[in-house]
């Protein structure tokens, strides 16, 4: 049985389908890439499995037990989804006026209340896992952009989610910068990690991804492996997106 | 002579900084009750909310302090609502002091609110918050940072809007000054009283500037 499974997921603004029957399921510790020309819904694909927006169909399920179905969301589904799910925005929105080491802690502490000394040990260990152990005290506005977005990934994987789901991580970032967060994600997947990935990275995707969503015209216009994908792309659609983003 | 100008207006200024005290303690809370009002998403509150903030902001604190002492008496005859002597009327100008006060401030709060990036809340949002600790934990202390320049000028404006309390017979500063020129046509004392206006925002105005500085470390 697969680990996470979506059925039939779209949504809609006033009369524009922005989002259209994604159904997929992802094994646990794969990693799924979506790609696809700006603007057919990589992003709402993203922000409606987290509840960022209401999706209006769709069920989603984890390891067979129901997340919850666009049917009847309430307040108990979204916390459902809030926990099973991590997610590292491409603007990064860490919280201005904590440090490092507090943007990490603030959400096991209130959410979860956590003791304080276990906590904050196990945070320092995963700012040492994305390198920025050493800046534990610094404040985000002192951080570049790249080490921002591994803070970022940082707090999200304090609440050990069981999915990690990142929206352009990259996309705000300068090419090296680029590298070293992709670097973590890379580390991430070998730890086994399960996660979804909403990139430009052409290059990341093709070998960091063991599946790879292509939407087109907001939903799915191939799925497959790399291999299919960037091997023998099926519609003319996939091959010119291909080729442009070369 | 002077010792004695110094004293009546001494007390005269504890009356204003009773007046200024009163208003910031009653008015920055009921500020905040009423931007959540106004932010409402039920419509009703919303537009009743707004409304009320619209006239106490569109007519004058002075007309307010008048319709405020004198109305409740007015309405049922002989009743003493606000309770005899100057208690009675600091007690009068407190409450429309606070409501005039709190209306501003509610508008500063929503502005602040409003302007924390939404970006802020997803991620409070994502890593399971509830909606009282995004905004507690997380807004807060933004919205505190934007709004204390526009805060700090209302609190500056209030210093000498205390003097409007002399409408109803509250012995201010302003009027303890004035009273000079009556008594003993000297019109130095009322000069003076602009020191004590002087020092008391200079003083102000150096801890908001402290209070920014302290807030600076972030965005």
């Amino acid at each position: 049985m697969a680990y996470l499974e979506m059925e039939r997921l779209g949504k809609r603004f006033g009369t524009t389908e922005v989002l259209r029957d994604v159904t997929l399921s992802l094994d646990k510790g794969q990693i799924l890439t979506v790609i696809g020309p700006s603007g057919e819904g990589k992003t709402t694909f993203l922000r409606c499995l987290n509840l960022l927006e209401t999706p209006d169909t769709g069920i989603v399920r984890l390891n067979g037990e129901l997340l919850y179905d666009a049917s009847a969301i309430d307040r108990e589904a979204q916390r459902r989804v809030h926990r099973a799910f991590g997610f590292v925005f491409q603007a990064f929105h860490l919280f201005p006026q904590y440090t490092v080491l507090e943007n990490v802690m603030l959400a096991p502490t209130i959410v979860k209340r956590e003791p304080k000394e276990p906590l904050k040990a196990r945070s320092m260990a995963l700012l040492e896992k994305v390198g920025l152990a050493q800046l534990w005290n610094r404040y985000p506005i002192t951080l570049s952009g790249g080490q921002q977005q591994r803070a970022a990934i940082a707090r999200a994987l304090a609440m050990e989610p069981e999915v990690l789901c990142f929206d352009e991580p990259t996309s705000a970032l300068d090419p090296e910068l680029t590298q070293e967060v992709l670097k973590v994600i890379r580390l991430l997947k070998d730890e086994g990690r399960t996660m979804i990935v909403v990139t430009h990275e052409m290059a990341f995707a093709r070998d960091a991804s063991d599946v790879i969503l292509f939407l087109k015209n907001n939903t799915i216009g191939e799925i497959g492996t790399p291999d299919e994908l960037f091997g023998a792309p099926k519609t003319e659609a996939l091959k010119r997106f291909l080729l442009q983003a070369d | 002579m002077l010792g004695e100008v110094l004293v009546s207006l001494g007390n005269g200024f504890l009356q204003s900084l009773e007046l200024f005290g009163l208003t910031l303690l009653g008015g920055l809370p009921l500020g905040l009750i009423i931007a959540f009002g106004s932010m409402s998403k039920f419509k009703p509150l919303q537009t009743a909310v707004r409304g009320i903030v619209w006239v106490v902001r569109g007519t004058p604190l002075m007309l307010q302090l008048i319709v405020i002492y004198y109305g409740p008496g007015l309405l049922a005859k002989g009743s003493n609502f606000w309770g005899g002597g100057s208690g009675g009327r600091m007690t009068a100008a407190a409450v429309a002091f606070i409501v005039n006060y709190a209306c501003y401030f509610s508008e500063i709060y929503r502005g602040g609110i409003e302007s924390i990036p939404r970006g802020q809340i997803e991620a409070g949002r994502v890593l399971g918050m509830s909606n009282g600790q995004i905004f507690f934990r997380i807004q807060l202390k933004q919205v505190y940072k934007r709004i204390l320049p526009p805060i700090g000028n209302e609190v500056i404006t209030l210093v000498k809007d205390t003097c409007l309390a002399r409408i109803i017979a509250i012995y201010e500063l302003t009027y303890a000054g004035q009273a000079y020129i009556k008594s003993d046509g000297l019109i130095w004392p009322l000069l003076m009283t602009g020191a004590f206006y002087l020092l008391f925002s200079g003083l102000l105005s150096w801890l908001l500037k402290r209070g920014e500085k302290r807030l600076a470390y972030f965005e």
